[in-house]
């Protein structure tokens, strides 16, 4: 069966370009452009290349942060995106199925974008590195720093983050589609209704009922979803205290954690969830918005 | 420019009187094909299957031909005869009574310029 | 059913809660034909339409292309075009993006004759959609869907906001390209002077019954329309005719069949008109309170 989602993906790209580049390269670019002005505190001096580590997976995580935060909130309109200007009539004419689209519009934003981002972010945060070095110990100290091994060593923890995106995004739809089929059934008061609704249920029912289970499934949640990336903490520190080595099995072992938490009832449970707002969206697209 | 019809009589018929006139100007000449059904709907800008039935009204009064695989021509002395049809037609229908509006205008064969144009 | 028919739809319901779009109509297409979808507004063209292309499930059997609509939607559109619409290509989308983009949803869609058909027009290939007029964007959906090599074109006012040099110019398309015997169009206009001569058959919808569906062919063959002397007008009126309006001084008669020979001598015979006809055979309210 041939999928059209390469093609729509394409789309994606053509529509938002340019929004996607400026969210991923304004941040570094205006980083760098206030470098010469800036001081830097707290920061582990006693390495240089733990300091440029840090830089690079720090300046890597900001950008994909952003680029996901703007993903996250413009999900929900973007539901509603070929209705405002009626292209959805021309789009239906075409063959292409209706989740599909939707699907790879999620993927688009939601996981290659900020993947795009972190990337971007990365090939900044050498040079980033390199400014900040330079300004607390001057360039040829800067210079001197064993960009080698901090490359080592950026690597496999980089690469556990973006590997932890799948699973993230996998956590994280529940949210983004019952925001979608919020607004794509319930217009601009749609998220509104949802969020605010959803939170005064949630919290009536555990104030007043002592009905907890709703909230406990909310903080379950967002644990989830924050160890998705880091599962961790507490090993990657000790990790890059260490040489190289440990930084990948760290990686390894954290990722396989996260990957494990997929593999529970909590899991089906808000996978269902999502498969629902997922089916409500997709219908009333195929309606024609 | 694409022709407008009149309501008369149906478009295919009205077709017919049209190409019946360009045969007696002498177009397609004696040999020559007609242009083909494609060629003719869309000179007319007219649907193909009225440019047919136009066709089939020509040919049923003998004046195109179909030459399996050559396409329709002019029927031999289809010139004449309808050239003949037209004089008739004139002749009883049209000339009395442009006669008649002559002698009421008192204009005469001198006044009639016959020999210009 | 006739494997030789592009569209079969037999005893099509489709209703909206109370009201009903579409009343047991029944509608064949065979290949090679033009066909002029006739109705005022609300009467159930676009329902139609969007139920043959599978957007709206009807009751009834329906078959497009040999495939139910509905549950063959995605093979379907491989293999028809559709313009629901002029006014719906994406606004942020440039004119090159959308041909990249359609040549790889739709199959049977060619790159190289849309850029060709779009030469014809004043339209450039690195345009953005949001900066082109109204005739311009229409110029431009239909450019595209022309470009695809489908085997049934159906069209929704595909003329709509075009001007009369475009709109000839597409009709003269249509004729050209689309007329080689194998594809049929099924078409809805508002012009049904402009188009009569392009059409092959012509379906009449009112209020979501059809009201008419025939050959133009055998329009000349059934309908007869007498113009007379205003003299004539109580004997005309007493053989019952369809539609009598004035013209000029003179009245025109519209009967449905050969009146009797009496009153056939009291007339001339002209050729019933699309719009005539289409006016005396659909309600509305607004024009038949301007019947002679």
């Amino acid at each position: 069966m041939n999928t059209h989602i390469p093609t729509l993906l394409q789309r994606e790209w053509m529509q938002h370009k340019r929004g996607w580049l400026i969210a991923a390269l304004a941040p570094p670019l205006l980083f760098l452009a206030l470098l010469p002005f800036g001081e830097f505190h707290g920061m582990p001096t006693e390495s240089p290349e733990l300091m440029s580590i840090g830089i690079v997976l720090v300046t890597a995580a900001v950008v994909w942060g952003i680029c996901m935060l703007v993903a996250l909130f413009q999900l929900p309109g973007l539901a509603r995106r070929d209705t405002q200007d009626r292209s959805i009539e021309f789009w239906l004419s075409l063959p292409g199925r209706p989740s599909e689209s939707v699907l790879a519009t999620v993927l688009a934003h939601a996981w290659l974008a900020p993947l795009g981002g972190a990337v971007i972010g990365m090939l900044f945060g050498l040079p980033i590195a390199l400014g900040v070095l330079g300004s607390k110990m001057g360039l040829a100290g800067a210079m001197g720093t064993n960009w080698g091994e901090v490359i080592l060593a950026a690597t496999p923890v980089l690469l556990r983050g973006l590997a932890g995106t799948v699973p993230l995004l996998l956590w994280l739809a529940p949210l983004i589609f019952v925001l979608m089929a919020a607004s794509s059934w319930l217009k601009r008061l749609g998220v509104p209704v949802v969020l605010v609704g959803g939170g005064v249920v949630v919290a009536v029912l555990y104030q007043a009922y002592d009905i907890a289970w709703p909230l406990d499934a909310l903080k379950g949640l967002n644990e989830r979803i924050n160890h998705t990336l880091i599962h961790n903490g507490p090993g990657l520190a000790q990790a890059m205290q260490q040489d190289g080595s440990d930084l990948v099995t760290w990686a390894l072992q954290d990722f396989g954690r996260a990957l494990a938490e997929l593999a529970s009832l909590q899991f089906l449970g808000w996978a269902a969830v999502a498969a629902a707002a997922f089916a409500l969206v997709v219908m009333k697209r195929a309606r024609g918005g | 420019m694409t022709p407008t019809w009149t309501d008369q009589a149906p478009i295919y018929q009205q077709l017919a009187d049209r190409l019946a006139v360009q045969l007696l100007d002498g177009s397609p000449p004696e040999g020559e094909a007609l242009p083909s059904v494609r060629a003719l709907a869309s000179q007319y800008v007219i649907n193909p299957l009225t440019v047919t039935r136009a066709l089939q009204a020509l040919s049923d009064h003998g004046l195109i031909e179909t030459r399996r695989g050559l396409g329709m021509f002019v029927t031999a002395g289809a010139r004449q005869r309808l050239l003949k049809q037209e004089r008739e037609q004139f002749l009883q229908k049209d000339w009395p009574a442009l006669r008649a509006k002559l002698k009421r205008l008192g204009l005469t064969a001198k006044d009639l310029n016959w020999e210009s144009t | 059913m006739n494997n030789t028919n592009l569209i079969e739809a037999r005893n099509i319901t489709l209703s909206y809660g109370k009201k009903t779009a579409l009343n047991d109509v029944s509608v064949t297409v065979p290949k090679g034909r033009v066909v002029g979808l006739l109705g005022h507004n609300g009467a159930g063209k676009t329902s139609l339409m969007k139920a043959l292309v599978g957007l709206l499930p009807v009751q009834g059997d329906m078959r497009v292309l040999g495939l139910e609509p509905t549950k063959n939607r995605q093979q379907l559109l491989t293999e028809l075009s559709y313009i629901p619409d002029v006014a719906v290509l994406p606004r942020w989308a440039r004119v090159h993006e959308l041909i990249t983009l359609m040549g790889k949803l739709q199959p049977k869609f060619s790159a190289d004759r849309a850029r060709a058909l779009l030469k014809r027009t004043s339209v450039g290939e690195s345009d953005k959609v949001k900066s082109l007029s109204k005739g311009m964007v229409a110029q431009t959906h239909l450019a595209l869907i022309a470009a695809i090599d489908a085997r049934l074109m159906i069209l929704d006012e595909p003329t709509l906001g075009l001007d009369v040099v475009s709109r000839k110019s597409f009709y003269e398309m249509l004729i050209d390209e689309w007329c080689d015997g194998e594809r049929s169009v099924l078409i809805s206009t508002h012009q049904v002077e402009e188009v009569e001569a392009l059409l092959s058959d012509v379906i009449m919808l009112d209020e979501g019954r059809v009201a008419l569906a025939i050959s133009l062919e055998d329009i000349d063959r059934r309908f007869v329309a007498l113009n007379h002397d205003p003299a004539a007008a109580d004997a005309m009126a007493a053989a019952h005719p369809l539609l009598r309006y004035r013209e000029q001084g003179r009245t025109t008669s519209l009967f449905d069949g050969a009146p009797p020979e009496h009153i056939t001598s009291l007339g001339q015979r002209v050729r019933p008109s699309l719009v005539d006809l289409f006016m005396a055979l659909t309600r509305n309210p607004a024009l038949n309170s301007k019947q002679a």
